[in-house]
């Protein structure tokens, strides 16, 4: 398995939509942090996607915080 | 911790039936990679067991090389409609765009060299190497793995071979008998000459009709007589070669008629849609340009597929 590209995919996919971020964010920065030291590839491989994933994360929970406070709060 | 073992890529990343697939290159194997996007399969094989390599080549760069002409041709007809009544310059900048694109990936697809199938032979059972789908790139990998199978199995020579045994030698010369549920049909191809006829018809007559218009009730009964022979003639043509042993070119340039026609009747009754004052002369003008343009590869696809066919 290729933890590194779920985790990116969930990290990524959810910006195409502008209300799913809070939901999938911290899952891909949970399956990036557990799949971190998991065995992936047979092929020289390295942690950037991961690194990636967790900076769009970070990213996408932040502005899903942001939008659905601004939608609250008029 | 055991450390793993280094590979050295032999191939590009090629596109298959159920992903992308690259071979690599280990200390004594070759690892057969098949990427999903969140897995990776992996397939070895040892030099000691390689038996065979055989290439075969494939219709595969054809294809997309048609697939491609057929998106160009259309694009380029969307672009010149466009430019003729001046859409909007994003949208006129949008379809040019998806022509460009079109044609490099065209290009690239060309300067690539012509497609093969390369299956690898173990004592187990033969594997398909999908990464390796290009004469180039076969070649290459062979020049690259053959000396070191060498090394392990000792070098080939064809005379060592062993001789087929007369026993076998007779069973060979007798093919087994084909299962009746996969046994192939014969196809005459007569329909598919029809409508070959009928398309070098249609061409000759869009030729004359650029030169001469032709008009009123005579272009009508001629468009639509055309129009259903055509559609019966397809029709009959597709019904024949299914499950038949018509050559696979041939085959392909029916279902291709087939989406040409498609996409011409679809336009004739979308462009009145979209533009909705359009000159009926310049939309026939057009026609006759699509119909030049697409039949006049269609026709000499289907003679050079079925001369000498009976």
């Amino acid at each position: 398995m290729l933890y590194d590209n779920i985790a990116l995919a969930l990290a990524v996919l959810p910006l195409l939509t502008c209300f799913l971020f809070p939901v999938t964010s911290p899952f891909a920065i949970a399956m990036a942090i557990w799949g971190w030291r998991k065995p992936s590839s047979l092929l020289p491989r390295t942690k950037v996607r991961f690194i990636l994933a967790i900076l769009m994360a970070l990213l996408g929970l932040g502005l899903g915080i942001a939008y659905w406070t601004a939608i609250i709060h008029g | 911790m055991k450390t793993p073992p280094a590979y050295n890529p032999l191939t590009r990343r090629a596109y298959g039936p159920a992903g992308r697939y690259r071979l690599y290159l280990g200390a004594d194997h070759l690892l057969h990679v098949h990427e999903e996007y969140f897995a990776e399969r992996y397939q070895r094989f040892y030099f000691s067991d390689i038996q065979a390599i055989s290439i075969q080549r494939s219709q595969t760069r054809e294809v997309i090389t048609l697939l491609h002409l057929l998106v160009l041709i259309a694009t380029a007809l969307v672009l010149s409609v466009m430019l003729l009544y001046r859409a909007p310059r994003e949208f006129v900048i949008i379809i040019a765009s998806i022509f460009g694109l079109v044609l490099t990936t065209a290009l690239i697809n060309h300067l690539l060299g012509p497609s093969c199938a390369c299956t690898l032979q173990t004592a187990v059972g033969t594997e398909q190497l999908y990464a390796v789908n290009r004469f180039r790139v076969a070649r290459r990998v062979l020049a690259g793995i053959r000396p070191l199978i060498e090394a392990v199995q000792g070098p080939f020579n064809p005379g060592d071979l062993p001789e087929v045994p007369p026993v076998l030698a007779s069973t060979v010369q007798q093919p087994p008998p084909v299962p009746a549920a996969r046994a192939l049909k014969h196809c005459t191809g007569r329909a598919h000459w029809a409508l070959a006829a009928l398309l070098a018809l249609d061409l000759a007559a869009s030729l004359a009709d650029l030169y001469k218009p032709m008009t009123g009730a005579l272009e009508t009964a001629y468009s639509l007589l055309m129009l259903f022979s055509i559609l019966g003639v397809l029709l009959a043509a597709l019904v024949t070669q299914s499950r038949s042993d018509l050559p696979g070119q041939a085959k392909l340039l029916t279902w291709t008629s087939l989406g040409f026609v498609l996409f011409a009747l679809t336009a004739s009754s979308v462009i009145p849609m979209i533009w909705g004052d359009v000159n009926q002369g310049e939309v026939k003008y057009w026609s006759d340009v699509y119909s030049v343009l697409g039949e006049i590869p269609l026709c000499l696809g289907f003679w050079r597929g079925l001369r000498g066919w009976r």
